[in-house]
């Protein structure tokens, strides 16, 4: 046992996560396909080659020209997919403008087109608004991408002063083997490289039969630093394993289609679903779900370090998203949702909301024993 | 716990001025319950349950937010 829990510690952790979570939306990402020229079998989205849809190019376009209505609140905007390079186009667009308002901009990409270091560089070079190259590989992509395309997307962004990452994902099942991938390559790119789980979700969902589940539900809140614009339109809250999932559920926070992302961004602050998990988490969304009758639907395994597998089973459940988007509109629960966005966040904006509606004052006046 | 336990005085205070009503730990606590302030608990969980120290408690949350670690670990 570790013992008595030392204050310093603990309130240590807590600041830690709050900072993780401070500045929600200085990130924005941005799918502009779900489509990919490979067919990873650990792909949580499904992506396939031919299979999928693109952003519209206006909707790119109208995207780009709006992101100047958010400059000191968006300073990074990831592109994403799917594989964002079968866009080039729009990745131009969309680097372009946010170049224009000051925003880094990263790109995260199989690293597909580097086929020798020559295309690495033309390619690179083709887009100089782009600074940030996140590239993935595994064991899983190593078998469609070779290795050698990584470490020319990898020099080749080096040598042109780009930061770069390489993506591994880690699985259970063939451990030795990433061991020796990972020495491979560090070989090149030291400690540029960022480990992250494979999520069991799509068609990894069955993939490795290793995968360590547990029954412990995850005790960490939402972590997310920014929603994602997906290639339909619809922006939801994170770019995590909730995208894969179907896009009627109460957490969409709108679609740019009919609706300007300053909406949409205000729309967000004020999101209860949304907030409770960035407070509580999808430990606490469970907990909450226990005691209603749809306890018998609750998924019951879980990645114990990763709240974001939790999430996106259980707003994969039709009947949860009807519960939810009922219970969203909950007063006391708004009001619970508000004050601890004030009192452990330091966000106001939900709770100064809330109470600048008459009918919600009305509410709490309706509580007093004198009344 | 919950908003019927406020007294009429705390739900003017709340109306008045709900920024600074929700700064106060008491009000919180009152209106969540102390077992709601789930970050603690969560700190509680990983330290008892788990039985990890803090640098692992960091390098895990670390990992699922997302965050470039820039020291690789070798599984021997």
């Amino acid at each position: 046992m570790i013992g008595k829990i030392d204050k310093d510690d603990v309130d240590d952790i807590e600041g830690f996560i709050n900072k993780k979570q401070s500045n929600y939306g200085s990130i924005l990402s941005i799918s502009l396909t779900n489509r990919c020229p490979l067919k990873c079998e650990h792909c949580f989205i499904n992506a396939l080659p031919s299979k999928g849809d693109d952003m519209d190019i206006k909707m790119v376009s109208n995207i780009a020209s709006q992101l100047k209505d958010l400059q000191g609140t968006i300073t990074d905007i990831g592109i994403t997919g799917g594989e964002p390079f079968m866009k080039p186009q729009e990745i131009k667009i969309i680097s372009k403008a946010a170049n224009r308002m000051g925003a880094t901009v990263g790109v995260v990409s199989s690293g597909y087109w580097a086929s020798s270091r020559i295309e690495a560089e033309r390619i690179i070079n083709e887009h100089e608004d782009i600074s940030d190259y996140n590239v993935s590989t595994d064991v899983y992509h190593l078998k469609v991408v070779p290795l050698t395309n990584i470490k020319n997307a990898y020099e080749a962004a080096k040598k042109n002063g780009k930061n770069v990452t390489i993506r591994f994902t880690e699985g259970y099942e063939n451990l030795e083997k990433e061991r020796l991938l990972l020495e491979e390559i560090r070989a090149f790119a030291g400690k540029d490289i960022h480990l992250q789980s494979l999520i069991p979700f799509g068609r990894a969902e069955h993939l490795d039969k290793k995968f360590p589940f547990t029954r412990k539900k995850p005790p960490i809140p939402c972590l997310s630093n920014g929603p994602v614009i997906c290639e339909d339109g619809t922006v939801l809250p994170c770019c995590n394993a909730l995208i894969a999932v179907r896009k009627n559920h109460p957490l969409v926070l709108g679609n740019v289609a009919t609706e300007t992302l300053s909406t949409i961004y205000k729309k967000s602050s004020t999101n209860t679903l949304f907030h409770f998990l960035r407070l509580w988490g999808s430990y606490g969304l469970y907990e909450l779900l226990r005691k209603s009758s749809l306890s018998n639907l609750l998924p019951t395994k879980h990645m114990f370090f990763n709240p974001c597998y939790t999430c996106a089973k259980l707003f994969s459940i039709p009947q949860i998203n009807k519960y939810l988007a009922e219970l969203v509109m909950d007063f006391e629960l708004r009001l619970k949702v508000a004050s601890g966005l004030r009192y452990y966040l330091e966000e106001s904006i939900f709770l100064e909301e809330l109470f600048q509606d008459e009918e919600f004052k009305m509410r709490v006046i309706a509580e007093m024993k004198g009344v | 716990m919950g908003l019927k336990d406020f007294s009429d005085e705390q739900l003017k205070e709340m109306i008045k001025d709900p920024n600074k009503f929700f700064t106060d730990k008491k009000n919180q606590y009152q209106l969540l319950g102390l077992d709601s302030a789930t970050k603690r608990r969560m700190a509680d969980i990983m330290k008892y349950d788990l039985q990890m120290d803090k640098a692992e408690i960091k390098e895990r949350i670390n990992k699922m937010a997302g965050k470039e670690i820039r020291t690789v670990v070798i599984k021997d």
